[in-house]
């Protein structure tokens, strides 16, 4: 054992650490961008995430049919009914849009979401580790996606890109205390920001803090991205407040948001690349710096 | 016919090499082994496992590269579990080396031990220093993973040992 200490074998050992934690400190100076090890690296076990990802969601497929046979007869008979309440309410979109139409060639108004470009993606890996929902991707700086563009699924916000690499990016949710989102509800115009928190997140809900204390917001109502910032397009819906209550300072409040996709089954997703304001955020941005 | 001890060694290091891809497949799958919110970290008794049956330096190597690996799938800084788990690597090799008997009790307790350091780390670089509300709640998720993980070792165990008494002509005991 002593012989060991005093081995060739010891000081290269020694020698790797010193190169690792050289290697960290240069990772973390990147700004979330992939060193070429870990470039290099996610090659080889890109196509074993793929085929990973595959049989799992062919094993869970599978497998539902007999876990949740009685879920989804019970969820069968509810959409039922839904179904029922929606043709009603289609005859009353196919009117409103008819109208809508008319506007808008009136107008001359700009479909609203014409300016997003995006791209898809499946997901392929979920750490165990991580308790907000973090998930990796399975498209990358390759693809055109860089870090801090935002992660939607077609209901609306979950999160943003928080590291690339060639052919995978990782993805931080809203119920990450890392998120920081300008958020408005609808109603009231009520601004906040949204952030994660440990026990919010343990039930699949994020937060929207920084309300005024006389706050309209209630039960119900949906929030959506302020825009504010250029990071995220105006109008994203982000999610519906569950809860509202006073901070412990009692000079703000904040409201319990239920995201409107539910984060940790959601298996594909849409990448934001490029949509009316980003590029002028970051220009303005640039100047300020 | 016979193959050389060349040949047996790399045989055997491409065998190791396809079980932690193997269990690092299980391990990022979406689904896969999961039970309620919580998955098993597959590549920690991998590492141990192989610590268990080679020297220091081929163990060391084995523990950088699962641990890398984890590092990918874990969004972390590259190098966070690699340089973790290679030096507990090291440590598990030198400890079946001189002192302890290598069996699947013991393979086990190293996975724990080893388990327990990579969370701990986890935690406190993750969590605890960032100041979150309700840290507690995260060091129990990560004790269940931790659980969960070292529930999965014995079969991980068992597989490396095959591959070991395959191709070493001693196996350690």
């Amino acid at each position: 054992m002593r012989e060991f200490f005093k081995s060739l074998r010891f000081k290269i050992i020694l020698a790797v650490v010193a190169v690792i934690l050289g290697g960290m400190l240069y990772a973390a100076s990147t700004g979330g961008l992939a060193t070429l090890p870990e470039q290099l690296l996610s090659y080889v076990v890109y196509p074993v995430q793929r085929a990973a990802a595959a049989v799992s969601d062919g094993i869970s497929e599978f497998l539902s049919v007999f876990l949740d046979a009685r879920d989804n007869y019970e969820e069968n008979i509810l959409l039922k009914e839904e179904i029922t309440k929606l043709q009603q309410q289609l005859v009353d979109y196919e009117e409103t849009k008819t109208e809508n139409e008319r506007l808008k060639q009136i107008t001359g108004l700009k479909e609203l979401n014409d300016d997003f470009e995006f791209q898809p993606a499946g997901v392929i890996s979920r750490d165990p580790d991580d308790r907000f929902g973090a998930f990796t991707i399975d498209i990358g700086s390759l693809h055109g996606i860089s870090v801090r563009d935002p992660v939607v699924t077609g209901a609306g916000l979950i999160g943003y890109i928080s590291k690339v690499g060639p052919t995978y990016a990782q993805v931080t949710t809203i119920l990450s205390p890392d998120c920081n989102v300008g958020a408005m509800e609808i109603r009231t115009k009520d601004t906040g920001n949204i952030t994660g928190t440990v026990e919010f997140s343990a039930g699949g809900f994020t937060k929207l803090e920084l309300l005024p204390n006389d706050t309209g917001v209630q039960e119900g109502d949906i929030i959506v991205t302020a825009g504010t910032s250029g990071l995220f397009p105006k109008n994203l819906v982000v999610g519906t407040v569950e809860e509202v209550a006073l901070e412990q300072s009692g000079i703000t409040c904040y409201a319990v948001i239920r995201p409107v996709t539910e984060i940790s089954e959601v298996k594909d997703v849409f990448v934001l690349t490029d949509f009316l304001g980003k590029a002028s955020a970051r220009e303005e941005s640039g100047a300020a710096e | 016919m016979t193959i050389g001890r060349n040949a047996r060694e790399a045989l055997k290091w491409i065998c190791y090499s396809l079980l932690l891809l193997l269990l690092f497949g299980l391990q990022s799958s979406p689904a896969l082994l999961r039970i309620g919110d919580v998955k098993p970290v597959l590549l920690i008794p991998a590492a141990v496992s192989v610590a268990l049956f080679e020297n220091e330096a081929g163990s060391g190597g084995f523990g950088l590269a699962a641990g890398l690996l984890w590092d990918l799938s874990a969004g972390k800084l590259f190098g966070f579990y690699g340089m973790v788990l290679m030096i507990c690597c090291v440590c598990v090799a030198l400890l079946s080396m001189y002192f302890v008997k290598v069996n699947a009790a013991n393979a086990l307790l190293m996975t724990a031990a080893a388990g327990l350091l990579c969370t701990l780390w986890n935690f406190v670089f993750s969590y605890l220093i960032w100041g979150y509300e309700d840290v507690g709640q995260c060091l129990i998720r990560l004790l269940l993973v931790l659980l969960y993980t070292i529930a999965a070792a014995a079969p991980v165990y068992l597989l490396t040992r095959l591959i070991s008494t395959r191709f070493n002509p001693v196996v350690r005991a």
